[in-house]
């Protein structure tokens, strides 16, 4: 009895702090409609600051814990609100997604910039040693001290909320965001005010669990989104639900580590441990089931919509051969080392490629592609022991067929629902099923004491796997260069299988339903077998990466396929844009070639710092750099064989001088570098002037027929216009050379009769 | 209908404005001396709710100019436009319907007032809702709650007031009690537009009346001139089908 | 003649607040009928309520004899139903043809190219097939998905205020359109604002007005009948 009592205590203070991070996400998201994924990631700024505030410079803990409280936290959320927040108003959810996970791992990457953390930090709580007898239970002073903080945090935001002007409009705005402007109220202030009492509440969580766990920026983000839990329990909108939610969840936490976490004597414990860490997911799991249904709804006023181009037969087999003939051409460059770490390429271009037709076409938000890639990695290492070639194959059916379960339970959410189902899923895995002792895997004909099959199975083989590179057809793979190139065909291969997805019923049905799922039903179609077929297919392309980045490291722990790397794949390739098959490739050249790590080798950071800075400016951007940027500026030059060809000589020549150790690795960095940034300007310099002289030409000239190029809608994008081709002369000027290049793409202006 | 000897409140210089694409309004001229009470009559779907839009800063107009008080305020925010002095009380509920009555009329403070003023003189003109102060307004009936969004009008003291369609499903006697109030705030010399379908509905206050058909004002005129031509205005067909 | 929709008694309550008081509505093939009324009537719903996008709280629907009423939207266009929105609700990233692919891929295999072009040719959308369906006008629009539900091979044919957005010129071109295809057989109801278009094509009128049908007849019968004006304008008429 005494004992339920301390753990129901120790269960109440958890409580609290979750109670405290859950009101301010909910807050921020019922008045803002952004879901902050960072907010876990705020907590981690407090607790370090107050480290470095207490520790570091030897502060009172009251003075350090009000600094957190009155300056950083609202300094948080104003900086956060007005230099980020403010420019995704009608974005897409994904695009609102990304933003908030690349500001997580941004500052997770700060922190660790700031802070090494390779020292172990640890913080004194507010109270040293200090306990009260209550109950038959020593009580801790500080855990007495953290409930009275949630109970004073509740009152305040009650007090706010319904005894102050502010509060009553933040309220207001949750109702109808309409209405409240045409009350005189500038939503951008409340907007404000719900970031700055976000983030402060997120700060303060900080602070409080600091002294209960070491101060680490990573587990404690993670540790704080167990939260969203009670968020979810209140739907993401009431504040009393979410506290409620925040008591099972601290309940239930506190009783499992109780009951079962401490108890080596009960059966089947050592399987149960791990699953005490993860009851804060389940619970989000066992509340997003009870959600009720989406309902099927004519769109909302702003639909942000992705341009998405198919692919060409043409365009994807250029590509698959610059990727096979660049692998095979620049192996023979880098370090031992650097070769080693560069296998990981092409695996985890694969599981980025896993998020295109999922994510880009389908449009359902699953954040786990390292989930399904690790059941890729487990069932390689345990199926095809001798890397035998098949095995990437049933890596491939495994994983879609654990991705074709998760649709289920996933196909009724919403896009901000399923991606916290699937976050939830990746952290369950992450955390207990990969880490779970050995146990005996027994099919057993019912109501008999016969077994068809008994096995004794360890999923990850006791910390890390064994992935052997395969053999194929005689030919062994096992060097890293032999299986980098393996990886570049398997990739070219991938490549080619989406194209044709892409450009099938099936493709253009994952397309329709992410435009318009009214629509989707209005011409007769079920959403479900559509789903169920992305979320397969993603996985199964992701369980074949996950086969090859195993094979890569050949001795991967479940470490190696963390949430947290999961989100990095994902805000780099929403960068680069989700809905092309071009951006995995920059995922996985930026995310896993040691180039970055090599050019500065004192910023250990600097690859998720990059990958943050350009996630957050992803605002204005939803498209991705491939369709907004790359694409148009890359694509007059194909017309223009002179240069590309003697462009692409100088870098093939300076390949070879390398190759030959005339002249350094870095002399063909720098080549390449020239050759990415000269071209494009090269191109439109050029075609600048071909376009004036032919101009002029055609007005004295009777105007003979130039050959229209095709004015294809997606393609045209941009290409040297300034602006989007509905913006001009509308919103901006048109300007002589708009009219030129328009012209030139519509082939009109060449004597078509137009204008004669 | 040339009033220029006298001030205009409103004026909208050829504006088209819509959505999506959609134009509703074409090429639209107004104009509304200071004090008047116009009636914008029509079918749905006419472009009167779109047009108090663009005339309270919600929907920029594609094209032409809304100038307030001789000012231009084409792209003005509209919460700006609110606190100047601008009030529109929308279509349907114009109330939050999870807050009370009383924090609804706390929301009405913005331009000075307290909320003990607020509340005195919103009720000392519904009383109803004096009693219903600490109900949800969700809970009040149709036309309680269109008396709770009607007060935002009588206790802002705003120069100029459009109202969209405030007798919208409720009953004839509640729409006459609202109408009363309606025309004591003009008395004071308010600028007032009304949107409505019924012209029976507004011929005891307005001075004047436009119909708008196919997003284009088709009558324009006092009320009680314009009343017969609405038949052949509204039935007989602006397009002609071949 | 037989009556391929048949609305009966449908009822529809949002809280306390009465939407559809016992609506009863039929329509026949080769025939345009058209549902008006004022705003807040209650259209909209009753159009939902047809779709399969709102469950009535009362009430029936009838598709070709079939009881439709609790069926989900996508098993009601296998029962011959199809319609179109008041927004556009087109597949923006695809091309036309693959709009209309989309839309084929519930027809057997050997009958959905057939089927696509037959269509892209009756309404004449050759020219824009390769175009990206969020790149074209909302006139133009409409017709594209007008012809996405004629793929699906519909007996029932939902209009919502086609002729928003059209211009003059295109809602003629419409006008027609629905003419041939209702002589063709099929059963087209109109929800519209657009009066002009609703007088010069429509067989049947039902006029809805707090959420009763008020009165129904032919077009001549609906100008003239006095609670329809009352309805319209708020005053009685002379005539």
């Amino acid at each position: 009895m005494s004992e339920f009592v301390g753990f129901t205590i120790t269960g109440l203070v958890t409580a609290s702090i979750y109670a405290i991070v859950a009101c301010g996400l909910t807050l921020t998201y019922a008045t803002t409609g952004i879901f902050n994924w960072a907010h876990g990631a705020f907590a981690a700024i407090g607790a370090f600051t107050y480290w470095q505030m207490t520790q570091g410079w030897g502060w009172n803990p009251v003075l350090a814990l009000g600094i957190c409280v009155v300056v950083i936290g609202p300094g948080i959320g104003v900086i956060v609100e007005a230099g980020i927040m403010r420019r995704l108003d009608g974005t897409s959810e994904i695009t609102r997604m990304a933003v908030t996970l690349a500001l997580l791992i941004g500052i997770v990457a700060g922190l660790n910039w700031i802070w090494d953390p390779r020292t172990s930090k640890i913080v004194k709580p507010l109270v040293d040693g200090r306990a009260v007898h209550l109950f038959g239970q020593r009580l801790p002073v500080y855990d007495l001290i953290v409930m009275a903080i949630a109970v004073v945090v509740g009152l305040a935001l009650r007090h706010l909320l319904y005894r102050q002007r502010a509060g009553v409009e933040m309220r207001a705005i949750v109702d109808d965001r309409n209405l409240i402007i045409l009350n005189g109220v500038s939503p951008v202030r409340t907007a404000q005010l719900s970031w700055g009492i976000g983030a402060t509440t997120a700060v303060l969580a900080g602070v409080l669990i600091a002294p209960k766990t070491s101060v680490a920026a990573a587990s404690l983000s993670l540790l704080v989104m167990n939260a969203f839990a009670a968020a979810v329990v209140g739907r993401l909108r009431s504040l009393p639900l979410t506290v409620l939610g925040a008591v099972i969840l601290g309940l239930s936490t506190a009783y499992a580590q109780g009951y079962i976490g401490s108890r080596p004597d009960i059966p089947g414990s050592r399987y149960l441990i791990g699953l005490v860490n993860v009851v804060p997911v389940i619970v989000l799991f066992i509340a997003l089931q009870f959600l009720p249904h989406e309902r099927l709804r004519a769109s909302k006023s702003q639909q942000a919509r992705e341009i998405s181009t198919a692919p060409t037969w043409r365009g994807v087999t250029i590509l698959a051969v610059i990727i096979v003939l660049a692998t095979i051409a620049l192996t023979p460059l880098p370090a031992a080392g650097d070769l080693h770490n560069l296998t990981r390429v092409w695996g985890i271009a694969l599981i980025a490629l896993s998020l295109v037709p999922l994510l880009g076409w389908a449009g359902r938000l699953a954040v786990c592609p390292f989930a399904f890639a690790a059941v890729g990695a487990v069932i390689t290492a345990h199926l095809a022991p001798q890397g035998q070639i098949w095995g990437l194959l049933l890596a491939g059916l495994a994983a879609a067929a654990v991705g074709a379960l998760l649709s289920f339970p996933g196909a009724r959410l919403s896009p901000l629902y399923l991606a916290l189902a699937t976050a939830a899923f990746a952290v369950a895995c992450d955390n207990w099923v990969f880490r779970l002792p050995p146990f005996d895997l027994v099919i057993r004909i019912p109501f008999t004491d016969v077994d068809i099959y008994r096995q004794q199975v360890h999923i990850f083989q006791g910390g890390a796997l064994t992935v052997h590179r395969p053999v194929f057809g005689g030919i062994d793979l096992s060097s890293d260069r032999a299986f980098l190139i393996f990886g570049a065909v398997v990739f070219a291969l991938a490549l080619f299988a989406l194209t044709a997805l892409r450009r099938s019923t099936l493709g253009l049905r994952m397309l329709a339903l992410k435009d318009s799922p009214i629509g989707y039903a209005t011409v007769g179609l079920d959403k479900r077998v559509t789903t169920v077929a992305a979320f397969a297919i993603s996985a199964g392309i992701a369980g074949v990466g996950g086969a090859l980045l195993g094979g890569a490291i050949e001795r991967p722990s479940p470490d190696a396929f963390g949430f947290f790397g999961g989100l990095s794949v994902l805000v780099v390739v929403v960068i680069f844009g989700v809905a092309s098959i071009g951006s995995p490739i920059a995922a996985g050249v930026f995310l896993a070639a040691p180039v970055l790590a090599n050019v500065f080798p004192s910023l250990a950071q600097s690859t998720p710092t990059l990958t943050a800075l350009a996630g957050v400016g992803l605002g204005n951007n939803p498209n991705g750099a491939i369709a907004s940027d790359l694409r148009p500026s890359w694509s007059g030059l194909t017309r223009q064989h002179a240069l590309l060809g003697g462009g692409t000589a100088v870098v093939v020549a300076s390949y070879f001088t390398t190759l030959a150790e005339v002249t350094s690795n870095w002399f063909f960095v720098a080549a390449c570098i020239a050759y990415v940034v000269i071209m494009p300007n090269a191109s439109r310099a050029l075609s600048k002037r071909a376009l004036s002289k032919r101009t002029i030409a055609d007005r004295t000239s009777d105007g003979q027929q130039t050959g229209p190029l095709q004015a294809e809608p997606g393609l045209v994008a941009n290409h040297g216009l300034s602006a989007s081709p509905e913006n001009l002369a509308l919103t901006l000027p048109l300007s002589q050379k708009d009219l030129a290049t328009l012209d030139e793409l519509l082939g009109i202006g060449s004597g078509d009769g137009r204008d004669a | 209908m040339s009033s220029t000897t006298t001030f205009c409140a409103i004026e909208l210089r050829g504006v088209s404005a819509g959505y999506d694409g959609i134009e509703v309004l074409h090429n639209i001229d107004l104009s509304v001396p200071a004090g008047q009470v116009l009636a914008v009559l029509g079918p749905n779907g006419a472009g009167k709710s779109t047009l108090l839009s663009v005339l309270a800063g919600l929907l920029k107009p594609n094209a032409g100019d809304l100038v307030l008080g001789g000012r231009t305020m084409t792209g003005a925010d509209p919460s700006v436009l609110a606190r100047k002095g601008l009030c529109l009380i929308p279509e349907g509920r114009g109330v939050f319907p999870n807050l009370t009555v009383s924090e609804n009329l706390w929301l009405c403070t913005n331009r000075g007032s307290t909320k003990v003023r607020v509340e005195e003189r919103a009720f000392r003109v519904f009383p109803r809702l004096g009693e219903r102060r600490t109900q949800l307004a969700g809970s009040l009936s149709g036309g309680e709650q269109q008396m709770l969004a009607l007060s935002r009008a009588l206790v802002t003291d705003p120069a100029i007031l459009l109202l969209d369609e405030l007798s919208m499903g409720l009953a004839p006697m509640v729409v006459a009690d609202l109408y009363r109030s309606v025309g004591e705030v003009a008395a004071t010399g308010v600028t007032v537009v009304v949107v409505e379908q019924f012209v029976r509905t507004v011929e005891g206050i307005a001075d004047r009346g436009i119909a708008l058909i196919g997003g284009r004002v088709a009558l324009d005129g006092p009320i009680a001139e314009i009343t017969p031509e609405l038949h052949s205005a509204y039935f007989a067909s602006h397009k002609e089908q071949s | 003649m037989a009556v391929t929709l048949e609305v009966r008694d449908a009822t529809v309550s949002f809280g306390g607040n009465v939407v559809l008081r016992g609506v009863n509505l039929d329509a026949q093939p080769g025939r345009i009928t058209a549902l008006i009324g004022p705003n807040g009537a209650g259209k909209t719903t009753l159009f939902n309520v047809i779709a399969g996008v709102q469950r009535p709280t009362g009430g029936s629907v009838r598709l070709n004899g079939i009881d439709v009423t609790g069926m989900a939207p996508h098993r009601r266009v296998h029962a011959g139903l199809g319609r179109t929105f008041q927004r556009l609700e087109l597949f923006g990233s695809l091309s036309v043809a693959e709009n209309l692919r989309v839309a084929a891929s519930s027809l057997p295999r050997s009958e959905r190219r057939s089927k696509v072009d037959e269509v892209i040719d009756r309404l004449n959308l050759g020219d824009l097939a390769d175009t990206r369906a969020d790149t074209l006008s909302t006139g133009t629009g409409r017709m594209v998905e007008l012809a996405r539900v004629l793929v699906g091979n519909p007996t029932v044919l939902l209009l919502d205020e086609p002729a928003s957005g059209q211009d003059d010129n295109e809602t003629a071109r419409f006008a027609q359109i629905l003419s041939d295809l209702a002589s063709d057989g099929l059963t087209v109801l109109l929800v519209e604002h657009d009066m002009g278009l609703v007088m010069s094509i429509s067989d049947h009128v039902h006029v809805l007005d707090f959420g009763k049908v008020i009165a129904s007849g032919t077009c001549d019968q609906i100008k003239a009948d006095p609670e329809v004006q009352a309805a319209y304008l708020g005053v009685e008429v002379p005539q």
